[in-house]
């Protein structure tokens, strides 16, 4: 097995749902690999940061009218501090790529973290009562795309007199598109909230409006 | 860097907007393995590398534009059409054809510009607002954006990735570890043998029509998109498709079953060839389709 194949699995190995051969083989390979000692290493580490996660925090069920309120705020802010555009761009930037790596870190929790039928986790790595990596991992993801949404929904505003139409029309149109693919699974998964396939789709959509929305900062103006 | 753009700063005060079209024909030389980066708002640029270590612009600037920068500082050539920043008359697009060294690695940033790449060898990045993006050769990596431009990637055996929010992305004939995500376009996957492909829409299609490599991965996952993979015959593979209202048709192998006796989740878990390569589906509400070419 080469490191890219184990690269591939170790987040079942480290959850301990890999079948039998595939996890003596990723054991046999982490036993002569040090690169891949440190990658197994780095995983059980996020898998104990998301464990250590609040366990109040609930993911919300509906987040527009709230996000509504915030982009108000997030403007009279922008007005207030005066900044200049270029530097509310890198501003907007910096938090957007923050959270958007915080999401993608969850991400990685939230997704194949929630098998029913997969073996126990490892010892010592016991999950707290009522709390999984997943639902964790899924609502620090909600929380760190609705701030990060707010700020870059804030940027979009800033930039609207410098982009086409036709190119805000598409932004918010796709911006829509996404929202209801949100709102559906959201919807969803308050319906089946042991399904185990929508949280890593939800996480994938919040990436693609993070990512839409944070390019749409950084896109050159029409000149 | 920062001193081109200061000089080009104070330039842009002074210079008057070209009037009339006017032709380009301008050499500079230019590290082999530098770094050539370029602008261009609107009209076209075709990049192509060639065995000479110099940059070569030819084309013509449009009616209304300032100038064209063009400069060297150390490894990095700067190739720019300026616009003039106050001007209220219609600027007409740009089109260029520039020479790099076949080492160099590309920057190039357009907003309605189409642009293509061939023959270039180091690293290149592309981005557009609505201008197309079209790349051949074996670039040692891409990343090409849009948001409404479509993108093509042909016969590149380098990793790499594409994105748009609305425009199409096809990857023809590629063989690296590549990854396509769009929106609303649709990802279109074609020929070659890929190694590990990950495509992701929200409402696009995904089409997935090439070999897989021995123990490759194919990861497809869209909320409201459909998904077709079309695999040879003798792939080797661990197939997982899950789908929470969308529908499975499967040629490969078994037919799907319900996850739920009340719900309409599907989900299929099957190998083919005694496995190896891996290939994820999964979709919320969009239909996913595996069938044998």
């Amino acid at each position: 097995m080469k490191c890219d194949d184990v690269d591939a699995l170790l987040d079942e190995f480290v959850d301990g749902t890999l079948p039998d051969g595939d996890r003596v083989e990723v054991a046999r390979h982490l036993g002569s690999c040090g690169r891949c000692r440190t990658a197994e290493a780095r995983t059980r580490a996020l898998l104990a940061a998301a464990r250590a996660l609040p366990r109040g925090v609930e993911p919300s069920r509906d987040l527009w009218p709230a996000i509504a309120a915030r982009i108000q705020r997030a403007r009279v802010t922008h007005g207030e501090f005066g900044l200049a555009r270029a530097r509310w761009r890198r501003t907007v930037l910096a938090a957007a790529a923050a959270v958007a790596a915080a999401i993608a870190l969850v991400a990685v929790l939230a997704v194949g973290r929630h098998k029913p039928g997969g073996a126990p986790p490892q010892a010592g790595l016991a999950t707290p009562p009522g709390a999984t990596a997943a639902s964790l991992g899924l609502a620090r993801a909600q929380a760190t795309y609705e701030a990060a949404r707010v700020q870059l929904l804030a940027a979009l505003e800033a930039r609207r007199g410098t982009l086409s139409p036709e190119t805000l029309e598409v932004v918010e149109k796709n911006v829509r598109i996404i929202d209801r693919a949100v709102e559906e699974m959201q919807a969803a998964l308050a319906r089946d909230p042991g399904n185990r396939d929508i949280p890593g789709l939800l996480v994938t959509a919040y990436q693609q409006e993070i990512d839409l929305l944070r390019r749409v900062a950084t896109l050159p103006g029409r000149g | 860097m920062r001193a081109i753009r200061l000089l080009g700063a104070a330039l842009a005060v002074a210079a008057v907007p070209v009037m009339a079209q006017q032709r380009v024909d301008e050499r500079r030389p230019a590290s082999a393995t530098g770094t050539v980066e370029i602008s261009n708002v609107s009209g076209s640029v075709r990049i192509t590398g060639w065995e000479q270590a110099e940059v070569a612009v030819t084309g013509t600037l449009g009616r209304g534009t300032e100038r064209l920068d063009f400069s060297t500082s150390g490894n990095r050539t700067l190739v720019k059409v300026v616009l003039p920043h106050l001007s209220t008359h219609h600027v007409e697009g740009s089109d260029l054809e520039i020479k790099v060294p076949a080492g160099s690695s590309l920057e190039v940033e357009t907003v309605s510009a189409d642009t293509a790449v061939d023959k270039v060898l180091g690293a290149i990045r592309l981005e557009s607002v609505s201008g197309g993006i079209t790349v051949g050769g074996s670039p040692r990596q891409f990343d090409a954006t849009s948001v409404s431009g479509d993108i093509e990637i042909t016969a590149a055996s380098s990793p790499g990735s594409a994105t748009t929010v609305s425009g199409s992305v096809n990857l023809l004939g590629v063989a690296g570890d590549v990854k396509a995500s769009s929106v609303s376009g649709n990802l279109v996957v074609k020929g070659g043998e890929t190694s590990r492909v990950e495509l992701e829409t929200t409402s696009g299609d995904i089409s997935f029509n090439a070999a897989l490599a021995r123990n490759g991965r194919l990861d497809a996952k869209t909320v409201s998109g459909s998904v077709e993979l079309d695999l040879p015959a003798a792939t080797a593979a661990d197939f997982d498709v899950t789908t929470f209202s969308g529908d499975i048709t499967n040629e490969l192998g078994p037919v799907a079953r319900r996850t739920s006796e009340y719900g309409p989740g599907k989900e299929l878990s099957f190998a083919t060839g005694g496995g190896g390569a891996r290939v994820v589906a999964k979709s919320f509400s969009g239909s996913i389709r595996l069938r044998k070419r």
